[in-house]
């Protein structure tokens, strides 16, 4: 049996979750983003469902519901947190704040262990997480390549969870690309000139980061 | 000849042709004496064409036979079925067969000849380059040189029912040639030789021509009958290939029908499915709504208690902290993973009541007093309310959602089915349709054809069965007619036969059933067998019609004898009679030659019964004594039988081109034949066995 076919037979591990949680993780702390609150880190993951098609990957949830804080997974949350009591991932601070602007909230921040980093670099052994991993690493680097000040504000501006059609409490579902605005937007960059054609997968990435910083600007 | 018997002769009146004379000249085969050819008158009796192997006896006797028969021959000749071929004459297959025997392609050659047929007279002249007709006298008349008048003169002067009969009588009866047909042996043969000879002219028409047309429809009826039961047969299938098709045009309709309904179904399944996905999605915007709802709740309850735990544990680690904060605020266990209600509320009891959260101690046995949880104890208990019911809300939500998926999964597997269904359909109608267009039937037209057919082959058969009754009625006149003559035939066989065959040889009127066609019944055709003594039993034993029943030489002279009856029955003796034999010898032992000559000289006396009858012979010079037994030298002396051979023999020694053998062997044949005129004849004659 040759290697592509080795490759062609792995089974299909179940990428969703905390193996996604850990991966992305990893991929923040080389882009230097770590440790990192954790709305910055829904907002990315959040991004990182959206986008995760670019590479060809599924994301682990295709939905997310308009919040006041900004896109948050509750049940996300509670891998990171099961991921921080195991000793995956480390929190780094934890600020109870008893009312903000939304009211009251539990801010923390997170890092990756050393039995976290183990475990993340472990899971590359396996080609499909190799991939996603890939993408995430985009991602984040694209991510990180943010101002400071536009770092937690420009993931709002992405183009599924912007829509002005979408009010507070509603689902935003972008499971088909039909419905997944912010893939083909990142997509058509393929199509600009002077690039046409020119652009590869990390650019649109790329691009539509600058698109959301842009908007982000714009909008401030 | 009784006066009955000559009557009934009379009747069929036939004459056979005597050769009278014969004249060969300008072929380079024959030079003949002082470059003269071949002359010779024939006389009653036997004449002998002497020669040795190369010298052209035979092509002699053919140049004889074919100043008769001309450029003709039977369409299909057999000499195993004389009578049986179509009765259609066509041109000479060997045309060359003179021609190609010399070098100058005969181009000057001509055979002149006079035959006798009773008292009339023909004189016929042919080119021996292509038998094209030179000369033709009638009793002395000049006949146009046309081969069709020479045809209708020959039949004519013979007697005959038609120029296929003249050519028949004289081909197989008159000649007997080394390749014949064994005349008397034959079923077929024998009756088609009666028909030609004995049957009054309208009669032997009559059957000659049935024969024929039944022979033609016979052959025609099968023909069609092959292919219209083939036709037939490709019909019946194509019939039940079109049943096929009727079979298959219900089919395709009932598929047709089930794959509209099972699309229908799947519209409304697609319907359904949407509904459902719909419900699904609502359900999951209901979920994720009230986890953001317990995430705000719990997060509020954990700002509250944390102000507990950092009183009771002031130098708790931050982690520890979170994790105690998220276990009583129903956020569930961050180390073990457990979710329920029930630890959380176990938690806040136990704050409630001053218990130690970790240790369960009551306040009375504390060292440090636990202080009561709750600072807004109010407003904790209506979040608890609120966190328990969205527990709740959730818990049945994702009971719902899993609800959801169920129904989604079964109706996505009921899809799959009738998906795989619907393309069995789809395939099985494509099929059917594939069939339908590739068999076509014009069953009206085809069906048409064949019932026309059909009544032409019934026809035909009606036809043929009338044919076959009109030859029957015809049959029984012939076989009347020959039991009459049966007896004239039977006592001239016996009176031939008895001068050779050392055993009683009698012919017995049997008749044969004979095919005429090759279907339908057989007709009892007039027919005689051999009945003959054997060297074990002197009476007249069983008849003995096959060939192979008696020896080689009585076979021979048992078809002679019959032949010679034939002629001398036929002809009722009014008229002579010719026999055309090439080497009788061929056949004999040498012991019986002299007694097989004494025979055929036999057939040319003159007696009551007969006038004298020609008998030509080739013989080979050899030490046989063929030829002295067949001019009847016998103890003539030598003078006499020169002057009988002068008279009776055409010496191919000396008129005949001489051939390799000639020039080597010259002088020892010829004192050979001096020897002839010369010698003792064997004493007494032996029947042949």
């Amino acid at each position: 049996m040759n290697e592509s076919s080795a490759e062609a037979e792995e089974p299909d591990y179940d990428l969703s979750g905390r193996v996604w949680l850990l991966l992305l993780m990893e991929a923040l702390a080389h882009a230097g983003l770590l440790p990192i609150a954790k709305l910055r880190l829904h907002r990315i993951l959040y991004l990182s469902n959206c986008l995760a098609p670019v590479f060809q990957s599924k994301p682990p949830k295709a939905t997310v519901i308009k919040y006041r804080r900004g896109p948050f997974y509750p049940d996300a949350q509670w891998d990171i947190d099961r991921m921080a009591a195991g000793g995956l991932l480390a929190i780094t601070e934890i600020g109870y704040q008893p009312k903000d602007e939304f009211g009251p909230w539990v801010e923390s921040t997170y890092d990756l262990s050393r039995a976290g980093y183990s475990a993340a670099r472990s899971l590359l052994g396996i080609s499909s997480a190799c991939r996603v991993h890939e993408f995430l690493l985009e991602l984040a680097n694209a991510f990180s390549s943010f101002p400071d000040e536009r770092l937690d504000p420009a993931p709002l501006q992405d183009v599924n969870y912007a829509a002005p059609a979408k009010p507070e409490g509603a689902l935003i579902d972008f499971e088909s690309i039909a419905s997944n605005y912010s893939l083909q937007t990142a997509v058509a960059f393929r199509n600009l000139a002077p690039l046409q054609g020119a652009t590869n997968r990390r650019e649109q990435i790329y691009f539509y980061m600058r698109y959301l910083e842009q908007r982000n600007l714009a909008a401030s | 000849m009784p006066r009955e018997a000559k009557k009934r002769a009379d009747v069929a009146g036939i004459r056979f042709p005597v050769l009278r004379k014969l004249i060969v000249a300008g072929y380079e085969l024959y030079p003949g004496t002082s470059r003269g050819g071949i002359k010779h008158d024939f006389h009653d009796g036997v004449t002998v064409i002497a020669g040795v192997n190369g010298l052209g006896k035979t092509t002699l006797l053919n140049v004889i036979l074919r100043l008769l028969v001309g450029p003709l021959d039977p369409k299909k000749a057999s000499n195993f079925e004389p009578g049986v071929s179509s009765q259609e004459l066509i041109r000479w297959r060997d045309q060359q067969y003179f021609s190609s025997r010399v070098g100058d392609g005969a181009e000057n050659a001509s055979a002149e000849a006079v035959f006798h047929f009773g008292e009339r007279r023909l004189s016929i002249a042919r080119s021996l380059q292509n038998l094209a007709l030179l000369a033709l006298t009638v009793d002395g008349e000049e006949l146009p040189l046309d081969e069709d008048r020479y045809g209708e003169a020959a039949v004519l002067l013979s007697g005959v029912a038609s120029r296929y009969d003249f050519d028949f009588i004289v081909r197989h009866l008159v000649f007997f040639l080394e390749r014949r047909v064994p005349l008397f042996w034959n079923e077929s043969g024998q009756f088609e030789i009666f028909r030609m000879l004995f049957f009054d002219r309208p009669l032997a028409e009559r059957l000659g021509n049935l024969a024929a047309e039944i022979r033609v429809e016979d052959s025609h009826f099968r023909n069609m009958r092959w292919s219209f039961n083939r036709r037939e047969k490709a019909y019946a299938e194509a019939k039940q290939k079109a049943g096929q098709v009727v079979h298959d045009q219900a089919q395709l309709a009932a598929l047709e029908s089930a794959i509209k309904a099972t699309e229908e179904a799947r519209t409304k399944s697609s319907e359904e499915l949407l509904r459902m996905i719909e419900r699904r999605k609502q359900t999951i915007t209901n979920l994720d709504q009230r986890r953001l709802q317990l995430e705000d709740l719990v997060r509020e309850l954990q700002t509250s208690r944390q102000r507990f735990f950092a009183r009771i544990f002031p130098d708790m680690p931050k982690a520890a902290e979170y994790v105690l904060g998220q276990l009583a605020s129903g956020g569930g266990c961050l180390v073990c993973g457990n979710r329920r209600a029930s630890s959380a509320n176990r938690v806040r009891k136990l704050m409630k009541d001053n218990v130690c959260p970790v240790c369960e101690s009551p306040p009375e046995i504390q060292e440090k007093i636990i202080p009561v949880g709750a600072v807004d104890a109010a407003r904790i208990a209506q979040m608890e309310q609120q966190e328990n019911k969205r527990q709740v809300e959730i818990s049945s939500l994702e009971k719902l959602l899993a609800a959801n998926d169920r129904e989604i999964q079964e109706i996505l597997e009921y899809r799959a089915a009738e998906d795989t269904q619907s393309v069995a359909l789809v395939r099985q109608a494509e099929e059917i349709k594939a069939r339908l267009l590739a068999s076509p039937l014009e069953e009206d037209g085809i069906d048409r054809e064949l019932r026309k057919d059909r009544e032409e082959l019934s026809a035909l058969r009606v036809e043929l069965f009338k044919k076959r009754s009109q030859y029957e009625d015809q049959l029984e006149k012939a076989r009347s007619r020959m039991q009459e003559l049966a007896e004239d035939l039977k006592s001239a066989f016996e009176r031939y036969a008895s001068t050779f065959m050392a055993e009683t040889c009698r012919l017995d009127y049997d008749p044969a059933e004979i095919k005429i066609g090759q279907e339908g019944d057989t007709f009892r055709c007039p027919n005689f067998k051999l009945l003959m003594t054997s060297a074990t039993s002197t009476s007249v034993g069983a008849p003995r019609s096959d060939p192979d029943d008696v020896s080689e030489s009585q076979r021979e002279f048992i078809d002679l004898a019959f032949r010679m009856a034939l002629m001398i029955t036929a002809t009722g003796g009014t008229s002579a009679s010719m026999l055309v034999v090439e080497t009788p010898e061929s056949s004999l032992d040498s012991v019986f030659v002299e007694h097989a000559g004494a025979l055929l000289r036999q057939f040319t006396k003159r007696t009551s019964t007969s006038k004298g009858n020609v008998l030509v012979a080739s013989s080979n010079l050899n030490r046989e004594n063929m030829i002295p037994a067949l001019l009847g030298f016998d103890d003539k002396p030598a003078e006499e039988r020169r002057k009988i051979a002068r008279r009776s023999m055409i010496n191919l020694l000396e008129l005949a081109a001489p051939n390799a053998a000639m020039r080597s062997f010259g002088p020892e044949y010829r004192r050979d034949l001096e020897l002839m005129f010369n010698a003792r004849q064997r004493n007494g004659s032996r029947p042949v066995k």
